[in-house]
């Protein structure tokens, strides 16, 4: 059992170091595919998913 | 060299001093007292025949005691209320004088203190008390009215016309033990040491019968007529026959019933009586079994209790509570009572034992012979106090206490020992004295944890050393709320492998909010990544001084890119009617290192200590559970 937490702790400092190395994380972001390469010339024809957040902003 | 040889005065056989100071000695033929005075030899009397000896030792017996070669030569036998016992004179090569105690095969070696100076009068003693001897400081365990009950072979004073005699034992912590002896005035004080059978190496032993070494006798009960067979005969007090239960005193010329068979529950030893086994490389056999218990809290828990002999280690005795047995022996030190973390403890060579419980034990029940007069209902006050595997007990009575020492042992190592067929009781729940099966866990886990936990701290800052935080982007930007369109797209940039992008957005946004819409497209394939940020300071003061809420910079972390080339279309946002103009800049990083992965190793790292912890702490809980000191 011991022998096991030693070699379970070895490999989690072996998994979190690749996954940092990988620039691995836990929320992504939308992917969406296939965009036009009109965008470039027509930014304002791409519909973002998160625009207009209704979010209301405001201070304290 | 030739012993002195004189004739008897009473049958004139020859009568040989073994001892050049011997005053008195007893005809081996006629079995007269003779003593000497100056040259001249007078019979006093005769003595009486001495009761059946179990013990190996016998007149002309030889040892060592440290160091020192010494012949047994002679032997007074004392009896008292709760057995007998013999004092063997001992002389030693260098014609000194000593004395080997053997009361129930428990020895000690003592000599007479010469000038021991003011001794305390016999009616000031009390049991407890301290005395300074010399170096040796000894507590009063015992004070015995003893009587004498025969004598054989030569000793250095007169002892044929004693009659009763008042003895006080004395013990130290440290195994040295005191005899105030008032049979003469002054009285006499004797200091020694205890020790053992094996350590006497003694020679020229009485014989030893087959089998284990137990002589036997016998008698018929005197209720009902049952063979009764007898082990350790010099030794027992009490006898309870096995099979009507009698409680008789073998002692006694006609059998005296110390108590009838009664109704009472009977109760069956899990291991027959006159069972054989060997603990610690020593044959016993089992000559007592009685069941006690003691009441707590309105409830009665009772155990078994086992009396073992062995000829020349003496008694022994194995309880048995729920499956969870104990091997026990009587105590020569004495226990040095102390507190340890706020608690009554007991301290016994070096090793600091725990109050655990302190209850009166009643006899409810007996069979066999006991070294001590035994009757059903007999009570004792009893204190455990346990450092397991080992568990110190106080046993008081009236006239004494006497400490032993158990030793947690397995059943099966029990069963095994005496050959018992089948598998012994399970045991049930935790005992006073069990030793925990995950002691040494805790530690062992939590260093390895923080071994661990260090490893992955030193692989985190290597990797944030090694990381290397490229710059790939960066550009400066501003934008009016009330624009209608505001959307624009980045130049292209080169994510020279997969990894990771953190995207930076400086802004000058005070009591105001932004809002960006993101996406990471990826120039080449279309693939592209959408998400949106909130940038919003705001500040102020009130009553309760200055605050703010928010930042000025947001920075937002894309999981794992991959290699390409990449622009990033950029939509912002802001309030839209009276919005100041808003200036930010964005910069892209890529192979940013982070502790996310390294902080969650060491969470999933302290599960395993943290489960053994919880686990001794329960196991540990449920052991005191059933003692004094329950929470």
């Amino acid at each position: 059992m011991r022998l096991l937490y030693l070699i379970f702790g070895l490999m989690l400092a072996a998994g979190a170091s690749y996954a940092d190395y990988r620039g691995m994380g836990f929320l992504r972001p939308t992917e969406l595919k296939n965009v036009p390469k009109s965008i470039r010339d027509n930014p304002g024809a791409y519909r973002s998913l998160y625009r207009g957040s209704s979010r209301s902003f405001g201070g304290k | 060299m030739a012993r002195p040889v004189a004739a008897c005065p009473n049958c004139s056989a020859p009568v040989e001093f073994r001892w050049s100071s011997a005053v008195q000695t007893v005809c081996g033929h006629c079995r007269s007292v003779v003593v000497r005075h100056d040259v001249d030899l007078k019979a006093v009397g005769v003595v009486a025949d001495l009761p059946l000896s179990s013990s190996p030792i016998q007149i002309g017996t030889r040892g060592r005691f440290e160091g020192d070669a010494f012949t047994v030569s002679g032997r007074i036998v004392y009896e008292y209320e709760h057995g007998t016992w013999s004092e063997w004179h001992l002389v030693f090569a260098d014609d000194s004088s000593g004395w080997l105690s053997d009361a129930q095969a428990e020895y000690a070696v003592s000599r007479l203190v010469k000038k021991p100076g003011q001794l305390p009068a016999a009616a000031e003693l009390q049991v407890g008390q301290k005395f300074e001897f010399g170096d040796l400081s000894l507590q009063l365990t015992s004070k015995t009215e003893a009587r004498y009950r025969g004598v054989e072979g030569e000793l250095p004073f007169e002892y044929w016309d004693k009659s009763e005699v008042l003895f006080a034992d004395l013990r130290s912590p440290d195994a040295h033990f005191a005899t105030l002896d008032y049979s003469e005035s002054p009285p006499l004080l004797f200091l020694g040491v205890f020790t053992t059978f094996a350590a006497l190496e003694l020679k020229d032993l009485r014989p030893v019968d087959e089998g284990p070494r137990v002589k036997t006798a016998g008698f018929n009960c005197r209720n009902c007529g049952a063979a009764i067979e007898l082990r350790a005969i010099e030794l027992t007090k009490s006898v309870a026959c096995t099979s009507c239960a009698a409680i008789q005193d073998p002692n006694d010329p006609n059998v005296l019933i110390l108590q009838e068979a009664q109704a009472r529950e009977r109760y069956a030893p899990k291991i027959p009586l006159g069972t054989r086994g060997t603990l610690g490389g020593s044959q016993y056999e089992i000559i007592g079994y009685q069941y006690r218990y003691i009441v707590v809290d309105d409830e009665q828990y009772g155990w078994d209790e086992y009396l073992l002999y062995n000829r020349e280690e003496g008694f022994r005795y194995l309880s048995e509570y729920q499956g969870h047995w104990n091997v026990i022996s009587t105590l020569r030190a004495l226990p040095e009572l102390t507190t340890s973390s706020g608690r009554p403890a007991a301290v016994y060579q070096g090793k600091t034992f725990k109050a655990f419980q302190t209850a009166s034990a009643t006899t409810d029940y007996v069979l066999g012979q006991f070294p001590w007069r035994v009757r059903a209902f007999d009570v004792a006050g009893v204190s455990d106090y346990v450092a397991p595997p080992l568990m110190l007990s106080a046993e008081r009575t009236d006239e004494e206490t006497t400490w032993s020492l158990g030793e947690y042992t397995p059943g099966t190592e029990i069963w095994k020992a005496f050959d018992q067929p089948g598998d012994p009781p399970r045991p049930v729940g935790v005992f006073a004295n069990q030793p925990s099966p995950h002691k040494g866990k805790p530690l062992w886990y939590w260093t390895f944890f923080l071994g661990l936990a260090m490893l992955v701290a030193v692989v985190g800052v290597i990797r944030a050393a090694s990381a290397a935080r490229e710059e790939i982007f960066h550009g400066s930007y501003e934008f009016r709320p009330t624009a209608i369109d505001a959307s624009f797209v980045t130049p292209t940039f080169t994510v020279s492998r997969d990894s990771n992008l953190e995207l930076t957005t400086v802004t000058n946004l005070t009591n105001n909010w932004a809002y960006f819409s993101f996406a990471l497209i990826n120039s080449e394939t279309g693939d592209a990544l959408d998400f949106g940020r909130e940038v919003s300071y705001y500040s102020g003061t009130d009553s309760d001084g200055r605050w703010t809420e928010g930042s000025a910079v947001d920075v937002a972390r894309l999981p794992t890119v991959a290699a390409g080339t990449y622009y990033l279309r950029v939509e912002p946002e802001g309030q839209a009617q009276s919005g100041p103009q808003v200036t930010y800049a964005l910069k892209i990083r890529r192979d940013v290192p982070s502790p996310l992965f390294y902080l969650l190793a060491v969470g999933v790292l302290l599960v395993p200590p943290i489960l053994v912890t919880m686990r001794a702490a329960s196991f540990e809980a449920r052991r005191w559970q059933e003692s004094d000191f329950a929470e």
